[in-house]
């Protein structure tokens, strides 16, 4: 990954890349490794980068299926680590990285959500217009305002009376 | 008044406007310790495998009021085990927290020697070790007595050509077998390899 290439295409978008690998870490060790994935899978795709869509589509579509494939790599080691483990000793970590209080409350609900619910609503938050969340996800625009509308509700339950 | 979640994220990042990116290097550490575990656990459950095997082996010709027999192959597969474990041992000992780069090189180029000279082993030693096993076998059978029947060169043939098809059987499921359990893994590394090269060319 040439310098030139980090300065130009991955630092102007290093937002998206840090709120989505946020979404699906819980301490600072793994947040690290996941920015790290999506940043050398960023310069290992920029061919297959064919301009079709905007850079900044592509950097969410690598990042979240970069994200969801190490959790879901995650999720089988940790299994395997916790049944070693005795249940009542295993701590997640949360990292603090948020000045604002209501922005890590909001991450918190949002790391209760089911991984594909995640991503609708940080692609949501972002943004992205309904067409481009169903490009990016892989799904028809017409469901996605439909579960958006679904999943706030859900948050609306997870932060209720929490903040202000 | 409760903020609506879209108010939340826009003014919290924007009041995170200053926080730190993280940094980039190490890129491959996490992968191939991963990696590389995947292997080592691999190698030492399939190594752990032979001691049962030589169990039920020997269990197997006592069956068969074989006990020599038995005894003779429970021992060579005990004896394999520990000629794994020591090379095994030999892997473990490269440091992969100096330079991953050069750990993940060193880790490949020992793995493949390790091969070779399994390779090698197996071409020499079933006609070897097997032919012998085939004798005790055979041994005071209608079988053995018809082979010694047979003219000189004949059974010279016949052991020629059962060693050759010993060892290519030997070595035909050696490589079958570390393809299927070795092969993925071992791809990866090379692959892992080939990107870091990439990334030093590139001074990144």
């Amino acid at each position: 990954m040439s310098k030139d290439f980090y300065t130009q295409f991955i630092l102007p978008y290093a937002g998206i890349i840090i709120k989505i690998c946020r979404a699906y870490t819980d301490n600072e060790e793994d947040f690290q490794d996941y920015y790290q994935e999506v940043c050398l899978q960023l310069w290992k795709s920029r061919e297959n980068f064919k301009g079709d869509s905007k850079w900044s589509t592509w950097v969410y579509r690598i990042s979240l299926n970069i994200s969801l494939s190490l959790l879901k790599k995650d999720k089988k080691v940790n299994k395997k680590s916790v049944e070693l483990q005795n249940l009542a000793t295993v701590v997640p970590q949360e990292s603090n990285p948020f000045n604002d209080e209501s922005l890590k409350l909001l991450y918190l609900a949002i790391k209760q959500l089911p991984e594909l619910d995640r991503a609708i609503i940080l692609l949501y938050l972002e943004e992205n217009s309904y067409q481009e969340i169903a490009e990016i996800i892989g799904l028809l625009p017409n469901n996605i305002g439909v579960k958006i509308t679904r999943i706030k509700k859900k948050l609306k339950i997870l932060l209720d009376g929490k903040i202000y | 008044m409760e903020r609506s979640i879209e108010n939340i994220w826009k003014e919290g990042f924007e009041s995170n406007k200053s926080f730190e990116l993280p940094v980039v290097r190490d890129l491959y550490t996490r992968k191939s310790k991963l990696i590389i575990d995947k292997i080592k656990s691999t190698s030492k459950w399939d190594n752990l495998s032979l001691i049962p095997m030589a169990i039920v082996l020997f269990g197997v010709f006592i069956f068969l009021d074989k006990m020599l027999l038995g005894f003779y192959i429970g021992t060579l597969l005990v004896l394999l085990f520990f000629l794994n474990k020591k090379m095994l041992n030999n892997l473990d000992m490269f440091n992969p927290s100096s330079n991953t780069y050069q750990y993940l090189i060193n880790y490949v180029s020992q793995l493949k020697s390790i091969q070779k000279f399994y390779i090698k082993l197996l071409a020499i030693g079933p006609p070897i070790l097997i032919i012998p096993a085939y004798w005790m076998y055979f041994q005071g059978t209608s079988v053995m007595s018809g082979f010694r029947g047979l003219d000189i060169y004949f059974q010279i043939l016949i052991i020629v050509v059962t060693a050759i098809v010993l060892s290519g059987i030997g070595i035909f499921s050696y490589k079958i077998s570390t393809h299927v359990l070795y092969g993925k893994l071992i791809m990866r590394i090379e692959e892992i390899i080939k990107d870091m090269e990439e990334l030093q060319k590139s001074k990144f």
